[in-house]
């Protein structure tokens, strides 16, 4: 969610969960169109995708040979469930029973990974050389709720010591260690300092001024960065009719 | 003026946009092989083929939402619901996706995409395929609607290069 950046290729983050499957299909459907070798990658966690939609995808990207995609399942995120599932163990796999192809989660932290990145490949390489479509269910596990919101965000979406028990056995740095330091070396230690030095700058560097830090906005201001053509001045910009005064 | 039928006046609007730009794909239930189920797209896949004029599966939500994310993309897809009622199963792709997705990008996502398709009451086609909804979808920012009166009008709005 929340990412918008379409010059790397970040398509969206899209409010209404499960409404953006059809807009990761519709990217692969581009691509395929224009000739580009691509892949589109579109994430969604299981509850959002039971209903509809997630049955229909793989019809459409069957019938068109378009896409690549990938799922990304969240257990048990509905408030209320008791967590059944836990690193090592695996509910029923309803949606493997609809065309999906692979499932990755099980067996050991270092085999996870290792079966998450050979997955992927082999998904984004289906992609490029036949133009279909692939489906990856994820066995991952949340802390808390989606937001400050949700009952029980905090303090009952789970126990605290089932999270302390998994940040303890399965948390994912030294998964991503014993991974890398491999017989099959996926980092040198070095490359792995380097990406742990900068992820923790990420975290603690502000992305962007407060709100309190920032001017109030004027009022001529509430159109900017809403519409691009006028914005930037093109043709439409330039001819088109956006507002009702025009 | 040459008289001619509405829905001739689309396909002519259709065959002259197919021709002008390479990223208009027409889409929807029946559109190509069946040429429409109003006939509106006849003779377009024959002389197009299939990648120009795409059959879709039967669900709006979903083939909807392909052509938003397609538009996303450079594409300029003129998708066809077989009744306006259909919109609401594929409302969500409509209001959200392509009506929002400017105003969610900050600007850097554009959405050139056109869905069309008739909307009436009084055909003897029932209550849930009877709907005029294009009303309920004026309210909505970033949707612009058009519900043109003449064939005349049909035509030229399928053409305008800066609605």
């Amino acid at each position: 969610m929340h990412y918008f950046a379409p010059d790397k290729n970040y398509w969206g983050g899209h409010g209404i969960v499960g409404g953006q499957t059809p807009l990761g299909l519709g990217l692969a459907y581009g691509l395929k169109y224009k000739g580009l070798k691509g892949a589109a990658l579109c994430f969604l966690g299981r509850r959002r995708g039971e209903p509809g939609l997630l049955l229909r995808e793989p019809q459409h990207g069957g019938a068109f040979r378009a896409s690549c995609r990938l799922r990304h399942r969240e257990q048990q995120i509905l408030d209320g469930h008791q967590p059944r599932a836990f690193v090592g163990r695996r509910p029923v796999p309803r949606a493997a029973r609809r065309g999906v192809l692979h499932r990755v989660g099980s067996g050991q932290r270092r085999g996870r990974l290792r079966g998450a990145r050979r997955r992927r490949k082999q998904a984004i390489e289906r992609a490029h050389n036949e133009s279909k479509p692939t489906v990856i269910e994820f066995d991952t596990y949340r802390y808390y709720g989606h937001s400050v919101a949700d009952a029980k965000h905090k303090g009952g979406y789970r126990q605290e010591e089932e999270i302390e028990q998994l940040q303890e056995a399965a948390r994912p740095d030294p998964a991503l260690q014993e991974a890398a330091w491999s017989p099959k070396k996926v980092l040198s230690e070095e490359q792995y300092e380097a990406i742990d030095a900068e992820a923790q700058g990420r975290g603690t560097t502000p992305p962007r001024t407060s709100p309190q830090d920032s001017p109030i906005p004027t009022v001529e201001s509430i159109f900017e960065d809403v519409y691009f053509e006028v914005d930037r001045q093109t043709e439409a910009g330039r001819t088109g009719r956006f507002f009702f005064n025009d | 003026m040459a008289l001619i039928e509405y829905r001739e006046a689309l396909n002519q609007a259709f065959a002259e946009e197919i021709e002008r730009d390479p990223n208009v794909v027409l889409m929807g239930e029946e559109v190509a092989q069946y040429d429409g189920a109003y006939k509106v797209t006849r003779g377009l896949w024959k002389k197009y083929g299939d990648k120009r004029v795409v059959d879709t599966p039967i669900s709006e939500a979903a083939f909807i939402g392909m052509g938003v994310g397609a538009s996303m993309l450079g594409l300029r897809p003129v998708m066809e619901l077989m009744f306006w009622s259909f919109a609401t199963v594929t409302y969500d792709q409509i209001v959200n996706n392509a009506g929002q997705v400017r105003y969610m990008s900050g600007g850097l996502i554009n959405c050139p995409i056109v869905i069309r398709g008739p909307a009436n009451g009084g055909t003897g086609v029932g209550a849930t395929h009877s709907h005029t909804p294009e009303n309920w979808l004026a309210a909505i920012p970033g949707l612009k609607v058009v519900s043109a009166a003449t064939a005349y009008d049909a035509k030229g709005l399928h053409e305008d290069r800066h609605p």
